[in-house]
């Protein structure tokens, strides 16, 4: 439950062994670069580089003539050369002549099977074909019911070769002399034939001789058009080259072992002495709650120096789901599925439904519910826990108000939790005002926790001995002028006077509509937390439906068990993972997490 | 049969589906539609839509019709399998009508693009001689043993430029309405096959209706040259009206008659564009009738096979239309569904 710390690195080096260094620190996979614009200030008077990148516009001309010749070039690792501007030109230059490019030719629209047809049809060899000077041929697509027509055509002067046959079409070409060419053009018109140009070249051929040479150059200017794209990361200070960022701070020492043999320069710092970049954030937690870190992520990342709440989130949310979704062979079910799809790396998803499956497993057998079966456990309940049934019977008339109150009693420890949460995290910050006054403060909690005090009493006991102005004075009057005059206290603790940013006559006006939605907010907020007493119910009469559907289909019974089974997993397991997320986010988050944290990302070669 | 021809018809063009068509710009738009969205799916799947023809499209829908056929008569008895006969004999009139048509063109190309291939294995002569044939003796010795022999044998003349056309293929049509009516009587029986040959004896009515209102229109004939061109054939309107509307009639009287006739349960509401289109609305919203109220195999058979061509009509007009830049609400006054 953490937040990994971070260093802030910058290697410095001269322009000569700039390439080598940022490859070298892209590679590492262990650097967050900070773009250089953010690092710069007027103090250390950096400056951004520079240089033109020629390569961008040699790797487009290269790209639009593979597209151009059908052809997809294959990066390397590495280029076996190195090329400079002009023998790039001269070789781009080369090619366009070989294959008769031209800046005009159009891109060949190709399907899948007409790359077939064609390809066979290279048997034929293009130049020869091109050079022919008084045959003349057509290729391309016939609807086959067409192709049945062509024998009403037998006397025509022409002859067909079929290529390839589809669903659709057959792909021909035929051949005829000038002289009867306009006719032949015509009958094939007329049978709804698509024509397909014949290349003049074979590019294939001829693309066997330049592929490696093509390969090799695409991999040059890919890897050198990455290198110019990684420059907005590199500062020039002091006539040195600079790429700076985070790494965590247990890397600092294997992230400068990565440039060994290079001559480059470091210096580390603490995040706070860099005020011009935010740390990132990169969450650090055991094996329990790490799945949980999704449930985060979903709502934005806590700042670098905030907490990180995912061990709270993941406790709190496998109890709430394990009180909804309550039966020991179920739950047994999801942590089996859970845990293996988290081993099989299919997502964090996964790894949160093998946990919560622990908690449903647990409260499963406190409710003595296995696989709705609700007397599978008595037996071993009435030996552990000295009952004379079992322990909690969720169908029993008189458990359902209990159960009811006992989620209200859950949803109040957690609001007062969060609250206590919220205080502390203010605190830390040194955010009095929020920490004294707000409804989430000491004043909330105090507001909060009397009224609980005071209901439990009277129901307990029926005892109002708390209702006096002793207490309600101090306990509800005072926070709910706290409350009141939040932002005049909050200006006075920061030295700014008591004046509102308002009006007087505004701000006491809006002030009181919102303490009358903090007091309303109180009740629903308790209220919320009565779908967890809900749900515990709606999963035992939806097992109990099961059940009886069980009973009814006899031999067929089992069959009914499993899928009866499934289905409530499926449905019940939705419904309740939603909500218990819904009480995360909606009950407890906005009463103590703010977010506003920037995710830490390694630099890659992709991401450059 | 007749629950999946039910559920086969549910799948057809509707109102949105036709609004989405009129608002295509080309022929390619209009067949990535049908390909992607339509039940015309399994029809046209594999082809290239960017670069299909408005001629393979429309042979391409043509044979669906046939297709939805032969899946529906795997459901069917033999009994009914007789009626793809009937749509197999309405195209090989049209075959042999177009070979005679080319006697004069001598367009060979025209000819051969129209013939149906797709249905050959189900006509009774050898449809691709058709195209080498130029003139009538051939034709004559082509469809020798066919049940055309006898009609085609008497409209024998010493020159092809003699050949009286339009009796000949009001005499085709006669047998072919004859062939229905017998294939109905001997596979169907009892209201279901009262109700089939309505439908046919009604489109033979329409037919004569139409003929009567465009002589008198366009034409302004004589009430005895009307008569002539007539099938003898009455359905729902006598005899002694259909008489009473050659001899007294303007055509307005003769469409003002059929409104008011017992087909204007079948055109309640509907706008008078011409009147082929008048009187394809009638049989559409008949078929449509017979194909939700009753459940008789070969009745819905029939009725589903007419509207299907309807539903391919309409998308060929579409095709045609978008294909030589008609307005949206010309090509939509057109449209029957």
């Amino acid at each position: 439950m953490a937040i990994t710390k971070m260093k802030f690195i910058s290697a410095c080096t001269d322009r000569s062994h700039l390439d080598e260094m940022l490859l070298t620190g892209v590679h590492s996979g262990m650097l967050h670069a900070e773009p250089a614009s953010e690092i710069i200030t007027d103090e250390n008077g950096g400056k951004l580089i520079s240089e033109e990148n020629p390569y961008a516009g040699y790797l487009q001309t290269l790209r639009n003539f593979c597209h151009t010749v059908g052809y997809e070039p294959k990066a390397k690792d590495h280029a076996d050369q190195e090329y400079d501007g002009p023998a790039i030109e001269a070789f781009l230059k080369e090619l366009n002549d070989a294959f008769a490019v031209d800046s005009d030719s159009k891109t060949m629209d190709l399907s899948k099977d007409d790359e077939k047809a064609l390809d066979a049809l290279s048997a034929c060899d293009f130049e020869r074909m091109s050079a022919c000077q008084y045959l003349n041929f057509g290729f391309g697509r016939l609807p086959l019911e067409s192709f049945k027509k062509l024998s009403m055509y037998s006397g025509e002067n022409f002859v067909i070769h079929r290529l390839l046959t589809s669903a659709q079409y057959c792909w021909l070409v035929y051949v005829t002399s000038d002289t009867y060419a306009g006719a032949t053009a015509k009958i094939f018109e007329s049978l709804f034939f698509e024509p397909i140009a014949i290349p003049r070249i074979d590019v294939k051929r001829l693309l066997s001789r330049y592929q490696q040479k093509i390969d090799d150059l695409y991999t040059f200017c890919s890897i050198k058009n990455e290198l110019y794209k990684l420059h907005h990361y590199v500062l020039i200070l002091n006539e040195k080259h600079v790429l700076a960022g985070f790494v965590q701070a247990d890397q600092v020492e294997a992230y400068k072992a990565k440039f060994a043999g290079l001559p480059v320069d470091f210096r580390v710092k603490e995040p706070s002495q860099v005020p011009q970049c935010t740390p990132p954030t990169l969450l650090k937690n055991g094996w329990f709650a790490r799945p949980f870190e999704l449930y985060i992520d979903m709502y934005g990342l806590p700042a670098y120096d905030d907490f990180d709440p995912t061990l709270f989130v993941a406790v709190t949310y496998c109890i709430l789901f394990g009180i909804m979704f309550g039966d020991l062979g179920q739950g047994l079910i999801l942590v089996l599925l859970g845990l293996i799809m988290e081993a099989k790396g299919k997502g964090r998803l996964w790894g949160i439904i093998g946990r919560v499956g622990i908690t449903s497993m647990v409260f499963g057998f406190l409710f003595g519910s296995v696989f709705g079966y609700e007397d599978a456990l008595n037996p071993i309940h009435q030996s552990l826990f000295h009952v004379r049934e079992k322990l909690f019977d969720v169908m029993s008339n008189s458990n359902t108000m209990p159960l009811l109150l006992g989620a209200m009693g859950i949803g109040a420890v957690l609001i007062l939790t969060t609250m206590v949460m919220n205080i502390v995290n203010n605190a830390r910050h040194k955010r009095w005002g929020e920490v004294l006054f707000s409804q989430n403060g000491v004043a909330g909690f105090l507001f909060y926790g009397f009224i609980l005090v005071c209901m439990a009493k009277v129901l307990i006991s029926g005892d109002r001995s708390l209702l006096t102005p002793v207490f309600i004075i101090p306990f509800l009057a005072v926070p709910a002028v706290c409350f009141l005059l939040k932002e005049p206290l909050s200006n006075l603790l920061s030295g700014k006077g008591m004046k509102p940013n308002e009006t007087w006559g505004g701000y006491i006006t809006e002030s009181i509509f919102e303490v009358l939605e903090i007091i309303l907010s109180f009740v629903t907020n308790s209220m919320s937390y009565l779908r967890v007493g809900g749900f515990v119910l709606s999963h035992a009469g939806m097992m109990v439906v099961v059940m009886t559907l069980v009973k009814m289909t006899g031999s067929g019974g089992i069959v009914t068990l499993i899928i009866g089974n499934l289905f409530v997993m499926i449905l019940e397991g939705m419904i309740v993972g939603i909500q218990a997320l819904r009480l995360e986010y909606y009950e407890m988050f906005s009463r103590y997490y703010t977010g506003g944290g920037k995710k830490y990302q390694a630099l890659t070669a992709a991401e450059a | 049969m007749s629950a999946k021809a039910k559920a086969m018809f549910g799948e057809r063009l509707k109102a949105p589906d036709y609004q989405t068509l009129l608002q295509k710009k080309s022929v390619a738009e209009i067949a990535s539609f049908l390909k992607e969205e339509t039940s015309f799916r399994s029809a046209l799947a594999g082809i290239n839509e960017k670069a299909v023809h408005r001629g393979q499209l429309e042979a391409l829908l043509r044979m669906d019709v046939l297709y939805r056929m032969e899946k529906l008569l795997r459901y069917a008895d033999k009994g009914s399998a007789k009626f793809i006969d009937i749509m197999v004999m309405d195209d090989e009139i049209e075959a042999i009508l177009s070979c005679i048509r080319n006697f004069s063109y001598g367009d060979k190309l025209m000819l051969v693009s129209a013939l149906p291939t797709y249905i050959e294995q189900y006509m009774c002569f050898d449809l691709r001689k058709l195209a080498d044939i130029t003139d009538y003796a051939s034709l004559m010795e082509l469809l020798k043993g066919t049940p055309f022999e006898e009609t085609i044998g008497r409209y024998q003349v010493k020159s092809e430029e003699d050949i009286d056309f339009v009796g000949l293929e009001h005499e085709l049509k006669l047998h072919y309405y004859e062939r229905v009516i017998e294939t109905i009587d001997k596979n169907t029986h009892g209201k279901a096959q009262k109700q089939m040959e309505d439908i046919y004896r009604s489109d033979i009515e329409l037919d004569n209706i139409s003929i009567i209102y465009r002589l008198k229109k366009y034409f302004e004939a004589p009430p005895a040259k009307i008569q002539s061109l007539l099938t003898p054939m009455y359905c729902h309107i006598s005899e002694r009206a259909v008489h009473d509307m050659i001899e007294n009639c303007s055509s307005e009287e003769v469409i003002q008659k059929l409104s008011s006739s017992y087909y204007k349960r079948f055109i309640a509401g509907a706008k008078f564009v011409y009147i082929e289109h008048y009187t394809k609305m009638i049989l559409y919203n008949m078929n449509e009738h017979f194909i939700h109220t009753y459940n008789e195999p070969n009745l819905v058979l029939l009725s589903y096979l007419l509207l299907s061509e309807c539903e391919i009509q309409n998308v060929i007009d579409i095709i045609e239309g978008v294909r030589y830049g008609i307005g949206q609400d010309q090509i939509r006054e057109l449209l029957v569904y």
